[in-house]
């Protein structure tokens, strides 16, 4: 009737109509890359606890009232702005991260920028990625807002029509390669650290590549405490990785309390990685001959601690969501790839083994540790959702044995040995192990401070192309496509930008 | 009409008092508490705290949802004649009222009975879905009008269910049904009196079937793709309006469920008028919340009974089952 527009509504009326608004902060979260597990823990876990400031995480537009950007936006400015529209008056925006902020440090391919969010931000939060408790702070930030605001002038401003991004098509792998080509135009002292930054999942696995690589070229070789921490650090990847894959994948079951306890082993795995290397997701602790941190006395007896909670978390999620008929036939038999179609697609990791391809020790580099390269988990091969369910719990286990008796042994020695800091010009490809899979990488060197060549391939492409396989070939409903989606770990990082 | 009959007599003043206490303090408090509680709990299963800065002890949490939620949207789907809608809003709003007015919740105590009764309740429950669709979406094609009928066609099954337990009553009024399953009695027993949904499992069973095919009957699209949370389903101001009618329709339709085929008001044993009024009501209440869960929980865990589904099964074996019950009742009122 235009009370609300037209400033008609008497002021305590207004004040307790922002009173609500503002204690009722329902988001939607759209996390495009290493934002989206930060973003999610600031959201969903019980550390961070968001529902006490009366925030609630939803997946449907038309049910928030604050969209939550995180990441890079790349091509998807349409259809972000397609979400904003969807989400009903009056509506909110946070920008979290540098890439939602400012576009981030990564160009696209062919002289593109990547851009940042196009639509009216309410709040930034800024930080590569933000800490969840930065992200809270967000969120205080904007109940301040709101507990302040005119109704009318909010009420207007969300009715403009929202500026579209002049867009930018989406092309697979464009932002990746414009990674690269940044990569191509640092130094060798950072190349670790501008590849980190692609995805969550193999952050650290990115860096790790390009160090061997560059290690490689110089036919170095490391301290024995080096290699052992640089193993502790893969175990840590893929039990931070397989805790938050498992914490989303129980939210879409909705079993609240395997979900809680997966947040839980996240956070021990995220809190160690950070008292080893002084980052969160983005561990810079790689480098050439060596590893710039080790661990101390409380850090071993504080990871051993953790280690034996992870491995309960592993059982305790055996049995809250495996175990559980009702939960095992809702997985079982949706999204089956069988073991030839899995190979032609390309898949590697968990997926492939899921598959039922019989993985052999070589064919896969699973984090070494000093005693050397350990068997692969098997897996019951029936190829569908539960099976790559079943197969990724067997490497979260395994990696919470491993890391307890790689802390248990950790050697002592020398951290790093020096080592020339310009490779000689040489090219050398190698693979490293990733949470889901193997990442292979190229690196050319033509002898000056700068790669000539860089190229990283990681498992998210082949995935994607299973989800495309699977979308032709079985009828999803939506519930059932985002199930196989997460079961298959597509990942953006590999795919499109 | 019978009006309402407490066991104690109270001046109207006072009764004025009770129900302003009890409308404007005592309900709404519950359910600020109740709501608190199940958000509190989920959240103290995932090791968390939950709600606790809105208000004390995070109690003020369900007003802020509830004040978000009618900021966040019109009440009417964009683009609605606006006519049409308003009268869709009050058809459904009235028509949930007034259903739940003709359901004797004890004795003595039921608002009015009219001459049609069990079938004028299906009948408004019927128009009730219709008040939502044409209120709540755009009747903007062939298949939104057609939709709009379709409460008519599940109006009549809901009806013809409940003919067989009339027929057996030999009354189609509420109360008589009522009376005649008390005075019913299995092999000299007068134990459990006989409900009926001893005589007439199937036109139960074909009762709740159409009563959920109805409560789905609204202006959004079922989603087996839900966000999570307890007050997930609301999305603003439309969404809650036109879905607590449906709920709305869901009760009253289990409460008269309950009065028709498990007895109502009534309990086992012989208890005295006077204690029925108190106790009565508490007993509708419990049997109708019984079967609400029922309903709904079959709705939650069986995505696949979605309202296509549920009209093919409505058209294909419960009209033939409603009829061979409605004949058995008539052979069966014939021979004994």
């Amino acid at each position: 009737m235009g009370v609300v527009e037209r400033g008609l509504l008497p002021r305590p009326v207004v004040q307790i109509a922002n009173q609500a608004r503002r204690w009722s902060l329902w988001t939607l979260p759209v996390g495009t890359a290493c934002c989206s597990g930060e973003l999610h823990a600031a959201l969903r876990s019980p550390r961070i606890d968001a529902a006490r400031i009366g925030s609630q995480m939803v997946d449907d537009p038309a049910a928030a009232n604050v969209l939550v950007v995180g990441g890079p936006v790349g091509g998807r400015g349409a259809s972000l702005a397609a979400a904003f529209e969807r989400i009903p008056h009056p509506r909110y925006l946070m920008a979290v991260g540098a890439c939602a902020i400012s576009g981030g440090p990564f160009p696209l391919e062919r002289g593109g920028r990547c851009e940042p969010v196009a639509l009216p931000v309410d709040v930034w939060v800024p930080g590569c990625p933000p800490r969840p408790e930065a992200i809270l702070e967000g969120l205080r930030c904007l109940q301040d807002l709101i507990g302040a605001e005119d109704l009318a002038a909010r009420w207007h401003r969300s009715a403009m029509p929202i500026a579209r991004s002049a867009s930018m098509p989406a092309r697979i792998g464009s932002l990746h390669r414009g990674v690269e080509s940044v990569a191509e135009r640092c130094t060798w002292e950072q190349l670790p650290a501008v590849m980190a930054r692609i995805d969550e999942a193999g952050s650290f696995a990115r860096s790790l590549a390009m160090v061997e690589a560059v290690e490689a070229l110089l036919g170095a070789d490391v301290p024995v405490r080096a290699r052992s921490v640089r193993s502790i650090c893969g175990k840590l990847t893929v039990l931070q990785h397989m805790a938050g894959w498992f914490a989303a994948l129980c939210a879409m079951l909705d079993v609240p309390v395997a979900e809680s306890i997966s947040w839980r082993a996240r956070e021990l795995a995220v809190d160690l990685m950070e008292g080893l290397t002084g980052g969160r997701i983005h561990a810079d602790v790689v480098i050439p001959g060596g590893v710039r941190s080790g661990p101390d006395d409380d850090w071993l007896e504080a990871a051993t601690a953790s280690a034996a909670e992870m491995w309960d978390w592993a059982r305790t999620i055996d049995r809250l969501v495996l175990d559980v008929p009702i939960v095992a036939r809702r997985l079982q038999g949706m999204g089956r790839l069988s073991a030839a179609t899995a190979l032609e697609l390309g898949l590697a990791g968990p997926n492939l083994r899921a598959s039922g391809v019989p993985v052999r020790e070589g064919d896969v580099v699973v984090p070494a540790g000093p005693r050397g390269r350990r068997a692969v988990p098997e897996s019951h091969g029936e190829g569908d959702a539960h099976a790559r369910v079943w197969t990724r719990l067997q490497d979260a286990r395994r990696a919470s044995q491993g890391l307890r008796s790689l802390v248990a042994a950790a050697p002592d020695g020398p951290l790093v040995w020096p080592v020339q800091s310009v490779p000689p010009p040489g090219l050398v490809d190698l693979c490293v192990a990733h949470p889901e899979g193997s990442l292979v990488a190229l690196v050319v060197s033509d002898g000056t401070g700068r790669p000539w060549r860089v190229h990283l391939r990681g498992p998210g492409t082949a995935a994607r192309a299973a989800l495309d396989h699977l979308s032709r070939t079985e009828t999803l409903s939506p519930s059932d496509r985002a199930l196989v989606a997460h079961s298959l770990a597509v990942s953006d990082a590999d795919a499109d930008r | 009409m019978i009006a309402f009959q407490l066991p104690v007599h109270l001046a109207f003043w006072q009764r004025l008092a009770i129900g302003v206490v009890v409308l404007g303090v005592v309900v709404p408090g519950l359910a600020i508490a109740v709501a608190t509680s199940v958000r509190v709990a989920a959240a103290r299963a995932r090791r968390a705290t939950g709600p606790a800065l809105a208000g004390p002890a995070g109690a003020l949490q369900p007003l802020a949802d509830f004040g978000r939620a009618i900021q966040s949207e019109d009440l009417f789907a964009p683009g609605a004649w606006r006519w049409i809608a308003d009268m869709g809003l009050l058809l459904a709003i009235a028509v949930a009222f007034a259903s739940a007015a003709l359901v004797p919740v004890g004795p003595n105590q039921v608002v009015t009975t009219p001459r049609g009764g069990v079938v004028v309740v299906c009948a408004l429950l019927a128009l009730g879905g219709i008040g939502r669709v044409i209120g709540g979406g755009r009747l903007d094609g062939r298949d939104r009008v057609v939709a709009a009928l379709t409460p008519v066609a599940v109006g009549l099954v809901l009806a013809g269910s409940a003919a067989g337990a009339a027929i057996g009553a030999g009354t189609v009024d509420l109360p008589g049904i009522v009376r005649a399953q008390v005075h019913g009695a299995v092999f000299g027993h007068d134990v459990l009196g006989l409900p009926g949904v001893v005589l007439h499992p199937l036109s139960f069973l074909v009762f709740l079937i159409a009563l959920a095919a109805l409560a789905a009957v609204g202006p959004f699209r079922p989603s087996t793709l839900g966000p999570p949370g307890p007050l997930a389903a609301v999305t603003g101001l439309r969404r809650l309006t036109w879905d607590s009618l449906r709920w709305a329709t869901l009760l009253v339709g289990c409460a008269v469920a309950a009065t028709v085929f498990l007895g109502g008001w009534q309990l086992p044993g012989s208890l005295s008028a006077s204690a029925l009024s108190v106790i009565g009501p508490i007993v509708l209440v419990v049997k109708t919340l019984f079967l609400v869960a029922c309903v709904a929980s079959t709705e939650f865990a069986l995505p696949p009974l979605q309202s296509v589904d549920r009209t093919t099964l409505l058209i294909r074996w419960c009209v033939p089952l409603v009829l061979v019950d409605i004949g058995l009742s008539m052979a069966g009122k014939v021979v004994w």
